[in-house]
């Protein structure tokens, strides 16, 4: 089929618009709102919607702008024939008219359904079914911003399923059949028996067969489980009975008379207690009393041998206190003698020291007075030595000097002066000579020192200059001044001469030296406070003599004796003596001290210990009379010993027996008391529970009978199989769900690889327009299912595979254009070898670069016998190749 | 039928003029009978012309709320059976020509030994004449482990566990002349005074070739004798197993043939367990399930174990490989043929039943 010519009235904008189509190539240029869409939709509706058709799809072609309704031509070739084709979309009376140059003329419905089978379609699309309109040749029409939609996720009537898989048939080397009518009814009757059982989902299907089975084996388990129950409900019904019965029978036969017996034990047990206890308390009594007077004979008995033994031991006592009162007396007499030794001693040492003070005195006071005469004669040598300084002139060392060099200096400016100086000496004389005035006698030598007339007799005047000029005079004034300083000095010394000084002064430094010594010897003399020392003595000898009277006595025998020593030394060794004895003494009379110390504390203990002894003594004789009146007391009440030895015997033989009686009882009780005692506490709370027992068998005998109603065991017989058969019915019916299962999927299986037939050609049509597109390897990949068509649209790039929603937009208009292009490459056999394939602004998302690509897919899609007409608002893009393959139309805004 | 063997044993009974009728257990196969069953067994036993003594077993065990206790039981007893004496305790019943000991099961399961109170028994007190005969119920040990079936699974009458687990080693067993044991349902003679002698109807399919079942035991004894045992058939019920491998159609006739010597031409007295497994023809099949059919209404029981599946013939194989003109049948029943020849991890069983619903499924369309 191939589009030639159209013409367009009253469509819209369009009040008249005349396009003829290249058989090739046809690019319709044109502005936005030039009305290229209103070229595209009126060229689809006058193919597909029937001419009579109302509504939405009719009004949307009406010109707002024209009057008159809607009026489209279309010249085309079809079926080996041109064909022209007119319709006037003027509602329900619009006209439809189709020609051939073969001479047919068809008007109105014939008219639509012959073109319909020229179109390969059911029919025209009437107005109410106009949102169907859009899948008509949705592979071959491209509308405006449908360029990137999947055309293999819409319906498959919208790509001309049938035919596609027709000539894919054709095409590839799937010549068979996809699958039989026959193929189809048992596929379906699969499904429908599956679908029976399961839900979309998967899940078991309520109401199913198979959810009954379940359902039914689910309900037996559980029925037989109950049964179980009620069995072994009732087999629990029947221990607890046992458990019951064996309770009572315990109760009954053991537990009850035994605390019955035991509460007669105890009764009996008490009244023999208190038949016994007086027997008892009267043998204590005698036993008690028997006691008692054993014990007061074993006390008096022992009390008697020790009262003898303490009484000899104080007579042993008296002796020993005789004998240390004798050694005490011993020991305080030569302590006392001792002591007067001592004081012997101690009047001689007082007496030797005091004799020996008196001679250090004596000493002292003979030292004292030649300190005395010995500074006396140094103070006057002193003296003497002070007036002798005193007479001589104060001259030192210095004075000397300073006389020594002013002499020097007088003597070396006296040498100056004469050197300089002119002497005048006057030989001889006839004349008057004189000099400045002053006569100069012959041998007379006058030193000149300045210039001086000389005058010989009356006539003779002569001045004679000396030759130094002021020198000379200067010097003479030197010598004047230096004569004047040494004569000041002389003066000021009062000697003549600096020898005269010299002497002097060593006289001085002599005497000086001398006192000096004195007062160095003066110093080793302690001279201060002597007189008060000299002074002091006196009295202290006068004490001394004093004391020294008290010994008179003993000095003067001491002296007849010759004992008395006599000088200092004699003193000194007596008084050493003395003390020596002195200590010996003290030694002795420490040790005399202490022993008489020591045999004091022993007479005092032992007199101590004698009045402790009689004090005991008294009371155990008090001891012995007390237990004497008790033992005659108890021998009053009780009779003589012999006789309570009696009477214990007999209460205790009659009490022996009674216990022995006692005991037996009481061992009864013991094997016969339960443990825990209060046996009628017991007795009670057992007789409860027997009650309680009872009422509980009563009730467990009903809760048996009611069980056992229907017999529980044959019952869980039933339902076991009842079970079992529930059980087989659905393992079978599984089974056969599996095998139905099985076959659906081995149908889907087959189904799939038939599929693969249809889908592998098309995707080798698609790969060769994908080719250009861009550098790398693109596969398309596609699935085909014989009752949804096409789908699952992918494409591959090395190992990624893409859905076609995921691409970028660009690529999925370049996408969609090679399926296209392939489609209508596939389909055109079918349609005289061309179809036409209409573009309208499908590619805006695509950048230059892939427009190359794109064009030369839109190229090989020409070469290959197809009709490309391509409405773009930006035409110069494709100039080129319209310039190339076509025609170039530029659609002015009207 | 269990009842009427009931009257064969008092038939028994009163032809050899046994002195007693001695039952060791399992009267009732419950211990809460339902009350037409207890009326017709004391009707059963009343019309014997012995006395007849009964101990509980482990299915009608003397527990308290059992059957035994039950006033109606009691009633029926009195107004029916007065020759029949329950035995619930453990004490010597001393009658005119022996003396019972008996050993009662008072719970379903007991750990102890029913007979242990026999070691604890005076035996001087015993009369020294007269036979002693002890009546007991449970399993002995190394017996019943050999009973158990082929699955490996514990039967019924030989529980896996040791309850009620009889010991016969004990000291009293020289004080006594024989020993009736209940509990296992075939004949078994355990020594020469110690004997099961089995339900005196059958009452399961026998798992060997020398179980014995339908009998009573007719014993002479004496006190210090070896007792004097002779079997008595009071069984009427055939218990048949019948194992068949079915591979091809033509072994349908052979079962036929086996069923027949087996069965006879009798209508309602014969149970029969059939072990069947292997494969016919969808068309074979057919005729199996018509034979299961006529065997169903034949017999007293049929009890099928195993199965013989369908699975098309080379015929009805070809039926469906062979359709060029229905590629997806074709092709799919080929693929279930070829899973079927090279054994995998799919169900060969499932892909029979496949294979059939297949062939049914296309016979269905096609007419």
């Amino acid at each position: 089929m191939r589009l030639l010519h159209a013409s367009l009235r009253q469509v819209r904008q369009h009040q008249q618009l005349e396009l003829q189509f290249d058989p090739r190539f046809t690019l319709l240029g044109g502005a936005n709102e030039a009305g290229k869409s209103t070229v595209v939709e009126a060229l689809h509706k006058v193919l597909f919607l029937k001419a009579s058709a109302t509504g939405r799809a009719v009004d949307e072609m009406r010109s707002r702008l024209h009057s008159g309704l809607p009026e489209v031509e279309l010249g085309f070739e079809a079926a080996g024939a041109r064909w022209e084709l007119r319709k006037r979309f003027s509602g329900a009376s619009g006209t439809c008219q189709l020609s051939s140059d073969a001479g047919l003329a068809l008007r109105g419905a014939a008219a639509e359904e012959h073109l319909a089978r020229l179109l390969g379609v059911d029919g025209p699309i009437e107005g109410r079914r106009h949102s169907q309109l859009p899948l008509r040749w949705a592979h071959l029409w491209v509308r405006q911003g449908e360029a990137g939609a999947n055309l293999l996720g819409s319906p498959s009537e919208a790509y001309d399923v049938e035919q596609l898989v027709q000539q894919l048939q054709q095409r590839g080397a799937a010549a068979a059949a996809l699958e039989s009518p026959l193929d189809r009814l048992v596929s379906e009757q699969l499904q429908a028996r599956l679908d029976q059982q399961f839900t979309a989902t998967g899940k078991v299907r309520a109401g199913s067969p198979l959810a009954e089975a379940q359902q039914r084996c689910a309900e037996a388990l559980l029925s037989l489980k109950q049964a179980k129950g009620h069995q072994a409900e009732l087999e629990a019904a029947m221990d607890e009975l046992r458990r019951l019965d064996d309770r009572l029978q315990l109760i009954e036969t053991q537990e009850r008379p035994q605390l019955q017996r035991a509460l007669q034990l105890e009764a009996q047990v008490r009244l023999r207690r208190a038949q016994v206890e007086p027997l008892r308390q009267q043998l204590a009594n005698l036993e008690q009393a028997q006691a008692q007077l054993q014990a007061v004979q074993q006390q008096l008995s022992e009390l008697g041998a020790k009262q003898r033994d303490w009484q000899l031991q104080r007579i042993s006592r008296q002796q020993q206190f005789g004998s240390l009162e004798a050694d005490c007396q011993t020991s305080d007499q030569t302590w006392q003698e001792l002591t007067s030794q001592q004081q012997r001693l101690v009047e001689r040492l007082d007496l030797a020291q005091q004799l020996l003070d008196l001679d250090s005195l004596e000493r002292e006071g003979q030292q004292l007075a030649e300190h005395q005469q010995q500074f006396q004669r140094l103070q006057l040598q002193a003296e003497r030595c002070k007036q002798s300084l005193a007479q001589l002139a104060p001259i030192d060392a210095a004075a000397v000097k300073a006389l020594r060099q002013a002499e020097q200096q007088w003597a070396q400016a006296e040498a100056r002066s004469q050197a300089m100086a002119t002497a005048i000496s006057v030989i001889e004389a006839d004349q008057a000579v004189t000099l400045a005035g002053q006569p100069l006698s012959p041998g007379e030598t006058v030193q000149l020192s300045g210039s001086a007339e000389v005058a010989v007799g009356p006539g003779v005047r002569l001045r004679i200059s000396p030759g130094g000029g002021e020198a000379t005079a200067q010097a003479a004034a030197a010598l004047q001044h230096s004569g004047e300083t040494l004569r000041e000095l002389q003066a000021q010394i009062g000697v003549a001469s600096s020898e005269a000084a010299e002497v002097i002064a060593q006289q001085r430094l002599a005497l000086e030296q001398d006192l000096a010594n004195l007062r160095q010897a003066a110093s080793a003399i302690p001279w201060s406070r002597l007189e008060e020392q000299i002074a002091a003595l006196d009295p202290r000898r006068q004490r001394l003599l004093r004391r020294l009277e008290h010994h008179q006595q003993q000095r003067q025998a001491l002296a007849e004796s010759g004992e008395l020593p006599q000088g200092r030394e004699g003193l000194e060794v007596w008084l050493e003596q003395l003390r020596q004895q002195t200590n010996e003494l003290s030694q002795k009379q420490q040790q005399a001290e202490a022993e008489r110390t020591s045999r004091r504390q022993q007479l005092e203990e032992q007199r101590r210990a004698s009045q402790l002894m009689e004090r005991d003594l008294e009371q155990l004789t008090g001891s012995l009379n007390t237990l004497a009146a008790r033992q005659l007391a108890l021998q009053a009440s009780h009779g003589d010993p012999e006789e309570l030895t009696d009477s214990v015997q007999r209460s205790r033989q009659a009490l022996r027996l009674q216990d022995a009686e006692l005991s037996a009882l009481e061992n009864e009780l013991l094997i016969n008391l339960p443990a825990g005692g209060a046996m009628e506490q017991r007795l009670r709370l057992l007789d409860a529970e027997k009650d309680a027992l009872l009422t509980s068998r009563g009730q467990n005998e009903q809760r048996c009978l009611s069980l056992s109603a229907e017999d529980p065991t044959a019952v869980v017989e039933h339902r076991q199989a009842a079970w079992e058969a529930a059980q087989a019915d659905l393992e079978a019916l599984e089974r056969q769900t599996q095998a139905l299962q099985m076959l659906q999927t081995l149908f889907h299986q087959a189904r799939q690889d038939f599929s693969q037939r249809y889908s592998e050609p098309l995707e080798q049509a698609i790969e060769p327009y994908l080719n250009y597109l861009q550098s790398g390897r693109h596969q398309a990949t596609l699935d085909f299912d014989p009752k949804n068509g096409f789908g699952n649209f992918e494409l591959q790039q090395g190992q990624h595979r893409f859905g076609f929603e995921q691409l970028s937009g660009g690529m999925r208009e370049q996408l969609a254009a090679a399926l296209r292009l392939a489609l209508a490459e596939v389909l055109q056999p079918a349609y005289d070898n061309c179809l036409p394939l209409i573009f309208d602004d499908a590619f805006t998302n695509s950048d230059q670069q892939r427009l190359q690509g794109l064009q030369q897919m839109l190229r090989r899609g020409v070469d290959n016998g197809l009709q490309l007409i391509l409405l773009s608002c930006k035409p110069d893009d494709y100039q080129a190749l319209a310039a190339e393959l076509g025609s170039d139309i530029v659609l002015a805004a009207p | 039928m269990r009842l009427q063997a009931i009257g064969r044993i008092a038939t028994h009974a009163a032809a050899i003029e046994a002195d007693l009728v001695v039952v060791a257990g399992d009267l009732f196969d419950s211990p809460t009978p339902g009350a037409a069953d207890v009326s017709a067994v004391c009707a059963a036993i009343g019309a014997i012309q012995c006395p007849v003594l009964v101990i509980p077993g482990n299915h009608d065990h003397g527990a308290p709320g059992s059957v035994w206790h039950t006033p109606y039981f009691q009633a029926e007893q009195g107004r029916r059976a007065a020759n029949l004496q329950v035995l619930l305790q453990a004490a010597p019943i001393e009658l005119e020509t022996v003396v019972v000991l008996p050993c009662p099961l008072l719970r379903r399961t007991d750990a102890s030994d029913p007979c242990a109170w026999l070691n604890g028994l005076n035996w001087a007190e015993l009369p020294q004449t007269k036979p002693r005969l002890v009546l007991a119920h449970g399993s002995i040990h190394g017996f019943s482990a050999t009973d158990l079936d082929v699955a490996g699974e514990p039967d019924d009458d030989n529980p896996g566990d040791a309850s009620n687990r009889l010991r016969l080693e004990g000291a009293w067993l020289e004080q006594v002349d024989y020993v009736a044991l209940g509990d296992w349902h075939g004949l078994k003679r355990v020594s020469e005074k110690v004997w099961y002698c089995g339900t005196p109807e059958p009452d399961r399919f026998p798992r060997s070739a020398d179980y014995r079942s339908g009998q009573v035991l007719q014993v002479q004894l004496g006190r210090g004798v070896v007792p004097q045992v002779t079997p008595l058939s009071t069984g009427t019920l055939g218990w048949h197993p019948l194992r068949i491998q079915l591979q091809q159609d033509s072994d349908l006739e052979r079962l036929e043939v086996q069923l027949d010597a087996l069965l006879g031409g009798r209508i309602g007295s014969d149970l029969l367990l059939l072990e069947v497994g292997g494969s016919l023809s969808l068309a074979g099949h057919r005729r199996y399930a018509e034979l299961l059919e006529r065997l169903d209404a034949q017999l007293l029981r049929l009890k099928l174990r195993g199965r013989c599946e369908a699975a098309p013939g080379e015929a009805e194989l070809a039926e469906l490989t062979q359709r060029p003109g229905d590629p997806l049948v074709a092709r799919v029943a080929q693929e279930l043929h070829r899973c079927l020849e090279t054994p995998g991890s799919t169900d060969p069983s499932v892909l029979r039943l496949a294979l059939s619903e297949l062939h049914q499924t296309v016979a269905q369309l096609q007419a």
